[in-house]
């Protein structure tokens, strides 16, 4: 698995569903400043663990991890080399 | 202009029957925003003889059974809304907040007042839940002071629904079995629905400081990560529990409906009308073991209800009941809870307000939201955040809580929230 395809996919995911068309979504974009909140935070996780088959644990999921979709996909990337 | 209202608009109708039918007001809601600017009065009033804000105000809303969904129509621009101008001059501000009421066979759903307190000025807008929910109301007071520079109408007004009726039905479906799933359950609220009526209302704020908020923010993440909503809801269905327990009341069942925006983020659209779904809380005696417990239970109910999209398929639900007379839909909806609608009513409207844009010639100073005071089941909390301190809006009746009550249940819920022991 690759880190650069989560985080791409990750993007197009936040892109499709969760935020207006016009909003652009990079790996960097600060989603609190977006107005993502808990419901769209539990969407994100649950994405990444159907799609990449991987448990994200309660203890990754801090603020700073779940901050931007690259923090994110590192933490999904670094649980999917632990399996 | 002619538009359809949605599901959701239409169940603030319902709202309205079932309080005007227990209590002294409809299924109004009021933002008082305390500001800071040059030439406050003529902006407004310039804000509210716009072509935008005068559209909305002649907008009336109609019913259509079965044929159609029901849709807001303005046949014709009538004058602005007038800015009313109020001296208050008793000790407290939020006791003498007019509390108007609205007709909703006619337009002009929504009023605004300048007040002066204590040589401070405020702004309080005041609307009908059928014309925007919290924070389509927030956004347009923001705008009417000129706190948010433009609208336009592709900003306010919404898209015309688009699901096709068949996926309607089968998201319809799906919602009435999960809300079915402990059907005949008995739901213990705050108040007494006999009575309510004569029930006085009484509005109280819990205010944190930053210091207080970040130590909040951190048992928060202790407890469980990711979200805050369910340990607030935690904190006060844990006060609850226990101020049902001092009543000594054999209690079996809570139920917290608890509203989800529904609108996409980066984006204010649309800004009229009624964007909110539900979550739906349920806590049994049993799942009282400790606070964590009970906090995570609830994001556990969250996620299961997040996988199975609940939240959509409430909305579609609501839309199709939009069709059908009012007393079917509220047979449905408290049906398989013995004609309850909640336990109490809860919402936390997360950082909407937090960062006002303060950038403008106009600031908000302070903000507070009076949530509509529904008599039964007589207490309603909302969470919110206001530069980044934490702020609760607490609305009970007499019958609901007693003085004495109130003052425990406020205490304990704060203690819930800020110390590490409870």
């Amino acid at each position: 698995m690759d880190l650069k395809i989560i985080e791409s996919e990750l993007c197009n995911f936040i892109k499709e569903n969760l935020v207006a068309e016009n909003i652009d979504i990079l790996p960097e974009t600060d989603l609190a400043v977006l107005g993502l909140d808990s419901f769209s935070l539990i969407e994100i996780v649950l994405f990444l663990e159907r799609k990449f088959e991987i448990e994200l644990p309660d203890e990754v999921l801090t603020t700073e991890n779940v901050r931007t979709a690259k923090n994110i996909s590192a933490c999904a990337f670094a649980e999917s080399q632990k399996n | 202009m002619k538009f359809f209202a949605n599901g959701s608009d239409h169940f603030q109708v319902l709202l309205e029957k079932q309080m005007r039918e227990n209590g002294q007001h409809g299924n109004v809601g009021r933002l008082l925003l305390k500001i800071d600017g040059q030439t406050i009065s003529d902006n407004i009033k310039n804000r509210l003889n716009s072509n935008l804000a005068k559209q909305i105000y002649s907008l009336k809303y109609h019913a259509t059974w079965f044929r159609s969904a029901p849709y807001w129509e303005a046949k014709e621009l009538l004058n602005p809304c007038p800015l009313k101008s109020k001296l208050i001059e008793g000790e407290s501000i939020f006791a003498e907040l007019p509390l108007p009421d609205f007709d909703l066979n006619r337009a002009q759903l929504y009023k605004t007042y300048l007040i002066e307190f204590k040589d401070e000025k405020y702004f309080l807008f005041i609307w009908h839940h059928l014309l925007f929910d919290a924070r389509g109301g927030e956004l347009f007071a923001r705008f009417i002071i000129g706190e948010i520079k433009s609208l336009d109408r592709n900003d306010v007004f919404p898209d015309n629904p688009k699901k096709h009726w068949k996926d309607l039905l089968i998201d319809a479906r799906d919602s009435k079995d999960f809300l079915m799933t402990d059907r005949g359950m008995v739901i213990n609220s705050a108040a007494d629905k006999r009575g309510a009526k004569k029930s006085k209302i009484h509005y109280k704020f819990l205010k944190f400081s930053r210091e207080e908020t970040i130590r909040i923010q951190k048992k928060s993440s202790n407890f469980i990560r990711l979200v805050k909503s369910p340990f607030y809801l935690a904190c006060t269905a844990y006060c609850f529990k226990e101020l049902l327990e001092k009543r000594k009341v054999d209690w079996t069942s809570l139920w917290m409906p608890v509203p989800q925006d529904q609108r996409l983020k980066g984006s204010i659209k649309p800004v009229m009308g009624n964007h909110i779904s539900y979550l739906f809380f349920r806590l049994k005696p049993n799942d009282f073991k400790d606070l964590k417990s009970v906090a995570q239970n609830l994001k556990n109910q969250m996620m299961y209800q997040v996988k199975q999209k609940t939240t959509t398929k409430y909305a579609s639900m609501m839309t199709i009941f939009a069709r059908f007379p009012l007393w079917f839909y509220d047979f449905i909806t408290k049906g398989p809870t013995h004609g309850v609608f909640a336990s109490f009513f809860f919402s936390d409207t997360g950082l909407s307000l937090n960062q006002p844009n303060n950038n403008n010639s106009i600031k908000i100073l302070d903000a507070w939201h009076f949530p509509p005071a529904n008599t039964y089941p007589g207490l309603t909390i909302v969470y919110s955040m206001f530069k980044d301190q934490l702020k609760l809006s607490i609305c009970h009746t007499e019958d609901s809580l007693s003085d004495s009550e109130y003052t425990t249940f406020e205490t304990k819920l704060r203690n819930r929230l800020l110390d590490d022991e409870t």
